[in-house]
């Protein structure tokens, strides 16, 4: 009776205490001040390539979007406040600016299931394809922008072009972007050491293999020699580095880890049996294989019988009379001449960064994406990203560049290698606050039924005491 | 013509998660036993054996009958994930369970004992917020099972008895997950409830070689539940009624994720258990066991819809369990006639692989510390239990959803059963 006397208090006062987890004082990480190579590194960052550096998605270039591009998103995180960018207006310059229409937007799925996708066109908005800044404050600028990504400029554009027709791609965007005469007739590597620069990014020779690739092999016919990509990149990174300046550089990524390639199947169901199309391929007209790739933009061409792209009459891609023309299709011998050229152009990178060690950091895009293109896709707590169409999160409209998301990717990237290699601390970005801060409507958390948010007597069964 | 778009959103963005490790089994149905870590299948020598090793009702004489129940208070916290910020912490809802327990014995004759329990083996839940990091992995998962469980015992000799049971369950799950629509970057509320039933059969053997020595045995079946027509709903956002494209957004999402039945397939796993047991005086009694759960047969969780959701009609989810086994150590020190004191340690493994913990189930490699004791008087005795479970901090680095961190967690638990034999 006695012990029980002791026992019993013991047992409440277990009952009511018990033990409890230890909580670590630091509930959250401190946010970060950047360190002085960071602020060394950023005091004038300029950014230099194509389409990918300029924040061009969906099949445009305008501001909504520039906002996301890659070197803007490094500039933001490293506290620049400084990083100017050749803004345009809605809907933008793009691929469909010559049919009198801007940028790509989705517009939900038709009755069979199919996406809506379909450019803006300029007529209602007021957007002047002559005038296309978003304001006179960003066009007159008085000097050079900090993102001088060029819209389909090639390796050898960077060091000699000065306007579209002096330019070996012949893009509208440098007459845009270079305001030349107006900043002398000077080139985007001159444009860009006029700034001074402390760090500048380079992500070129794209399209040096993707204007072969994604006009099915057919303009250019080749992909840029080797050699002369070789010879060409090292004088370029010579030439940026010769102010002291920092360089971070990417690689390529295969052509196969872009939807552009990968969506429109070379099989075709006709009256409930699939069906090989029929293509023009290098090797003549002849049925696609597994081993073939249909380009994104065979879509709107492959049964079409206006006569457009074949006899009158006669849908294109299932008779020899009518075959899927070389310009929307990447057939096998092309595929192996692209992938070639990338893993030549990708080489010639790797043993640049050897040779000029200390200057340059080296991000490897081409492993990203690959690792996004298999079969468990890049995971980010829970949610799977990969290089699919329109789901895959990771590209936009285009099929080729981008999503807002997919630039935050590579700026991470980006960021990561400027951090390990330069002992720099810029942050990266929490991508999963970025992408509810993206989400164009949002739950209201309140209002879930699904919840239980009340204690409720507890049953005999089972029962739970929520408190 | 054109291939169906909505056929190849291939993302498992709707893959379910049921984490059923050692953490959300319950062994604790008896306080005598739970005092002395469970270690109790080869003593079996309250009513409560119906459940630990049925065999052992044979030595029990006229009727019993228990009825009790077990307090438990988890605690958990994660630390992460790296991806997001590595010293983020997130505290999981803390709620109180009580599973119940009842059992009923009668000795026929000097051969043929029958029993009776019921019983909740699964009876947790774990609840992290609607909007913490992990939200599109778990918000809220629950499993809720009963047992009925009637055995008959037979002792074949004076110091052998065997004893088989028929298991009948009565389950229910709640798994409640973020998903994000891919294409608008939406997020949408998942909720998937469902009820079955399902049988197994349970075994148990004990052997008294010499006086004061006791072996036991006791295994409980695979029970398969079968949950069919289980409601699977959504939450959507909240839209603008007055804005077109907004409208054409919900529209979008009602018919790619419509509110609809799913069936799943969940084998629950086996319980084995073989133990020793040794009076070291006429006071003190001393029990080691050796009890595994078999896990390793939880490979793929399967969910078939009715209607197609996000394009699917089947989601799978790879789970790739292995067995959790445990080492249980109890004393029982008797006082007097009245009074028992119990004492006892467990250690307990992981089922889980490191690469696919997740947090709808932090479990882990556990210590357990078990005190308590037992009064009699007269025909009524009193069971106490507490239970202290601390789970050894499991740091993931490698996690196949990207969801790196810290788990950490304990748990507190009360038991007391009331005895009453005439």
């Amino acid at each position: 009776m006695k012990i029980l006397r002791v026992l019993l208090p013991l047992v409440l006062l277990g009952l009511f205490a018990g033990c409890q987890l230890e909580e670590p004082s630091l509930k959250k990480s401190e946010p970060v001040t950047p360190n002085s190579t960071t602020q060394q590194l950023f005091a004038s960052f300029v950014a230099v390539g194509n389409s990918l550096t300029a924040g061009y998605q969906s099949a445009a270039l305008t501001a909504k979007f520039q906002e996301y591009s890659f070197p803007n998103q490094i500039a933001t995180q490293a506290g620049v406040n400084d990083f100017k960018q050749p803004l345009l207006a809605w809907p933008g310059i793009g691929s469909y600016t010559t049919q009198g229409a801007g940028i790509l937007t989705f517009n939900g799925f038709d009755a069979d299931g199919n996406p809506q996708i379909a450019p803006v066109p300029y007529q209602g908005t007021g957007f002047d394809p002559f005038n296309p800044f978003l304001s006179a404050e960003v066009a007159g600028l008085p000097r050079p922008y900090n993102n001088l990504g060029v819209p389909a400029a090639v390796l050898a554009d960077l060091d000699s072009a000065i306007s579209s027709a002096q330019s070996y791609s012949h893009s509208a965007f440098f007459d845009i972007i270079l305001r030349n005469p107006k900043l002398g007739n000077t080139t985007v590597v001159q444009q860009a050491m006029m700034l001074q620069p402390t760090l500048i990014s380079l992500w070129i020779g794209n399209n040096d293999v993707l204007g072969y690739a994604t006009s099915g092999g057919t303009n250019p016919a080749a992909p840029t020699d080797k050699t002369i990509f070789a010879f060409l990149y090292d004088a370029l990174v010579g030439k940026l580095t010769s102010g002291g300046a920092k360089v971070v550089l990417a690689n390529i990524p295969d052509v196969t880890t872009i939807p552009f390639f990968t969506t429109v199947p070379y099989m075709v169901e006709v009256q409930g049996n699939k069906v090989a199309l029929v293509i023009q391929a290098s090797d003549g007209v002849r049925q696609a294989t597994a081993e073939d790739l249909i380009l994104l933009t065979a879509q709107n061409v492959i049964g079409d019988a206006s006569g457009q792209y074949g006899p009158a009459g006669v849908p294109v891609g299932f008779d020899a009379s009518a075959p899927l023309p070389s310009a929307f299709v990447l057939d096998k011998n092309e595929i192996a001449t692209a992938k070639q050229a990338t893993a030549d152009f990708n080489e010639t990178i790797q043993e640049l960064v050897a040779k000029y060690s200390g200057k340059v950091a080296f991000v490897d895009i081409n492993s990203l994406l690959l690792d996004a293109a298999d079969e468990d896709g890049y995971e980010i707590a829970g949610i799977e990203l990969n290089c699919d169409f329109l789901t895959g999160g990771i590209f936009s409209l285009d099929g080729v560049h981008p999503s807002n998301l997919g630039y935050a990717l590579v700026a991470n990237q980006f960021i990561m290698a400027i951090n390990e290699t330069f002992g720099a601390n810029v942050p990266t970005i929490d991508l999963l606050k970025f992408m509810e801060e993206q989400q164009p409507v949002k739950l209201d958390l309140k209002k879930l039924a699904s919840l239980p948010d009340l204690s409720h007597i507890p049953e005999i069964f089972g029962g739970k005491i929520t408190l | 013509m054109h291939k169906r778009l909505i056929g190849v959103l291939l993302t498992l963005f709707l893959s379910f998660s049921l984490s059923l490790g050692s953490g959300f089994s319950i062994y604790e149905q008896g306080a005598k036993s739970m005092a002395m870590a469970g270690a109790f299948v080869a003593q079996a020598n309250d009513v409560t054996a119906i459940f630990y090793n049925p065999a052992g009702i044979t030595s029990l004489h006229g009727w019993n009958v228990a009825l009790g129940g077990t307090i438990i208070q988890p605690q958990a916290q994660f630390i992460g994930p790296t991806v997001k910020d590595p010293n983020l912490l997130n505290k999981a809802k803390k709620e109180t369970f009580v599973p119940p327990h009842f059992y009923a014995s009668y000795q026929l004759n000097e051969k043929v004992s029958f029993g009776l329990s019921v019983f909740a083996p699964f009876g947790l839940a774990s609840d992290w917020g609607k909007d913490w990091p992990g939200k599109y992995l778990a918000t809220r998962s629950s499993v809720q099972a009963i047992f009925i469980n009637p055995v008959i015992a037979y002792r074949i000799m004076e110091n052998l008895s065997l004893a088989v049971g028929f298991e009948y369950a009565i389950a229910d799950v709640d798994l409640q997950k973020m998903v994000n629509y891919p294409v608008r970057n939406i997020d949408l509320y998942s909720t998937l409830k469902a009820s079955t039933t399902g049988m197994g059969f349970n075994l148990g053997l004990q052997f008294k070689p010499v006086e004061g020595l006791s072996i036991g045995a006791a295994f409980r079946s695979n029970v398969l539940l079968k949950f069919k027509e289980g409601d699977a709903k959504f939450d959507y956002p909240s839209i603008d009624p007055n804005d077109p494209q907004q409208q054409l957004i919900l529209a979008e999402l009602k018919a790619l994720f419509p509110n609809t039945k799913g069936d799943a397939d969940l084998k629950l796993p086996t319980f084995t258990a073989v133990g020793v047991s040794y009076d070291f005086t006429d006071k003190l009694t001393a029990e080691f066991d050796y009890f595994v759960i078999g896990w390793s047969s939880y490979d793929v969780l399967k969910v078939k819809f009715k209607d197609p959701v996000g394009g699917k009609k089947e989601t799978i989810s790879e789970r790739k369990y292995e067995n959790s086994a445990s080492y249980r150590l109890g004393l029982e020190y008797r006082l007097n006639e009245q009074l028992a004191l119990r004492a006892g340690y467990m250690r307990d493994n992981h089922a889980v692989p490191d690469e696919r913990v997740e947090p709808s189930l932090p479990e882990g490699d556990r210590n357990i510390y078990n005190i308590g004791f037992g009064y009699k008087i007269g025909h009524i005795n009193v069971d106490f239990a507490y239970m202290l479970l601390l789970q050894d901090d499991r740091e993931i680095t490698q996690s196949v959803d990207n969801f790196n961190g810290k788990y950490e967690s304990l748990a507190n638990l009360f038991g007391i059963t009331l005895g009453y034999s005439f």
